[in-house]
């Protein structure tokens, strides 16, 4: 909770002294509403995240480096926390070849392709499924994304991707009734 | 809407405004200047990357070929990241500054102003009469310097006015020492002769003292009573009471009051009834009486004195006006301070509690006059509505 609203603060300030002293205007990532499936033993949960690649990440993922954008799923009722589970979207580009490779470890789904446009709808897509448990009522699900460390491993130099999101950590919170809709 | 006038310190938040914050966004607006310089600079070296659609013939050769180009990306990468870094980081140190120092100046500017407004409300004080206020000496060297002098000023300011209170008790001790003198003089010099006379009169002729004994017993009594009359007037200056007030018509009061003297004095009333004033009978009685007694002392014997009453807006306008030996220039302003007196036989407490009397019960009482031909008391007093 202080994290959150540490994290809001931190992202307010940003923005404010962004926008007062800097024409410099980045990205201000956002998450889709949450979308949930709920079948017999499991819950599909998806969303995306939106203006989140516009401005200066065609150099970042063109370094050849392998890029993660993190996802946490919480599932909650209360104070009580059901899950919290991590999945992270990994994109590699060869330069050699020109192929952008993404890979979506909550799907194990793998997906090459030379578009760059098509990389960013790709790896802004967000999809996975939670065993279901019959103790699950009404509970609060949300979905949050962030951006990490990168080694660039050949020029040795680490570099916290963060800035680029401008220290916003894009959430979307679902309050459902789960044993209804079951 | 009243608009208040800009202060000092409105034009030190203004100056400060212009000065700090002007510097910083241009200080600013040259770094984003040099930021975009560096980004156009590396937008340029993308060219390189078409290196990477070229044939390598032998496979040595395309290894290399993939380490410059990766390495030449991933700077690439870097350089891109640290700038937008840079840029981040330069607004939000740009606005810690701003934050900081505006904190900073705001603090300053209090810790300057509050001695000034410290000043002004002691000052305030002094002007009120309140000598013993007095500064606690800190802050800034030159507002301690300040303050000491406030402190200097004050207390000399306290010494001054003890000194002029204990002056004036004992000038005021002194003036009714001499007039108590003089007044118990006047009476015990006949008292004093009289018994002389009789004592005279018993060594040289016991018998024919009864002629003599009822002009002396006269004139002992006569003297007893101006006694009672002067220590009357003494008790009754000392001894104001809280007003009573009542409404009555001043007319029918004044009228009352002119029966004891018509049979002695030319009085010529103009008194029209239908007024109504609010006042203490008793003081308005000893007021009236006060100005008629001094304008008959002042005036020959057959001399009229005229008493009217008017009306000016929601005021009523006593006057008693005399024909008498009026009152000098230089003395006129002195007429309503205790024992101030130009008559040979008086207190000086007559018109002292006429004024004293009138300002108890908001009346106002003034006096016109011209040496030779008269004076005439007006007094001022607020109409009731019936």
């Amino acid at each position: 909770m202080l994290e959150a609203i540490g994290s809001k603060i931190i992202a307010g300030i940003v923005s404010l002294s962004m926008f007062l002293f800097s024409s410099y205007t980045g990205n201000d990532p956002a998450m889709r509403p949450l979308q949930i499936v709920i079948g017999r033993s499991y819950v599909q949960i998806k969303t995306g995240l939106t203006n989140a690649f516009v401005n200066d990440f065609n150099d970042v993922f063109r370094s050849g480096t392998t890029i993660p954008v993190e996802f946490t799923v919480t599932i909650r009722s209360g104070r009580t926390v059901f899950v919290t589970n991590k999945y992270t979207n990994t994109v590699t580009y060869d330069p050699m070849t020109g192929l952008y490779t993404i890979a979506h470890n909550a799907t194990g789904q793998r997906i090459r392709t030379p578009s760059y446009q098509s990389m960013i709808v790709s790896v802004s897509q967000f999809e996975c499924s939670i065993p279901y448990q019959p103790a699950w009522k009404r509970v609060t699900i949300k979905v949050d994304a962030g951006l990490s460390e990168v080694h660039f491993a050949q020029i040795d130099r680490t570099v916290d991707l963060t800035v680029l999101w401008k220290y916003i950590r894009p959430s979307s919170v679902l309050n459902a009734d789960l044993s209804r809709s079951s | 809407m009243r608009l208040m006038k800009p202060g000092l310190r409105a034009w030190i938040f203004v100056l400060f405004g212009i000065v700090a914050i002007g510097g910083l966004v241009i200080l600013n607006g040259f770094f984003q200047k040099q930021q975009n310089k560096i980004e156009s600079t590396i937008d340029a070296l993308t060219d390189i990357k078409e290196l990477g659609s070229m044939a390598f013939l032998t496979p040595v050769d395309s290894i290399q070929a993939r380490k410059l180009i990766n390495r030449h990306q991933q700077s690439l990468g870097f350089v891109k990241i640290t700038l937008t870094q840079t840029r981040l980081y330069s607004a939000l140190i740009l606005l810690g500054i701003i934050l900081a120092s505006s904190t900073i100046f705001v603090f300053f500017v209090l810790r300057l102003s509050r001695p000034l407004a410290e000043l002004r409300e002691a000052t305030e004080q002094i002007r009120r009469g309140n000598f013993s206020v007095h500064l606690p000496e800190t802050g800034i060297y030159e507002m301690r310097a300040l303050k000491n002098s406030f402190n200097l000023m004050s207390y000399e300011l306290e010494a001054v006015q003890k000194r002029l209170l204990v002056a004036e008790k004992e000038m005021i001790w002194k003036d009714l020492s001499r007039i108590l003198a003089h007044e118990i003089k006047n009476p015990l010099t006949p008292i004093q002769l009289a018994i002389q006379r009789l004592e005279e009169r018993l060594g040289t002729n016991p018998e024919g003292i009864k002629e003599i004994l009822p002009p002396a017993i006269a004139i002992i009594q006569q003297e007893i009573e101006n006694f009672r009359l002067l220590a009357q007037d003494f008790s009754n200056f000392a001894k104001i009471s809280q007003p009573q007030k009542e409404s009555f018509d001043p007319a029918t009061a004044i009228r009352e009051i002119c029966k004891s003297y018509e049979a002695d004095y030319k009085l010529v009333c103009n008194l029209p009834d239908g007024f109504l004033i609010s006042f203490d009978r008793t003081h308005f009685y000893q007021v009236i009486t006060n100005i008629i007694q001094n304008a008959i002392d002042a005036s020959c014997h057959d001399a009229p004195i005229e008493l009217s009453i008017s009306k000016d807006r929601s005021f009523i306008i006593i006057s008693i006006r005399d024909q008498g030996c009026g009152i000098e220039n230089e003395s006129i302003h002195r007429i309503f301070e205790p024992y101030y007196t130009n008559k040979t036989k008086g207190t000086g407490l007559g018109l002292a509690l006429v004024k004293k009397l009138c300002d108890t019960n908001r009346a106002v009482i003034r006096v016109k006059s011209k040496p030779g031909e008269g004076s005439t008391f007006t007094l001022i007093i607020e109409e009731v509505k019936a």
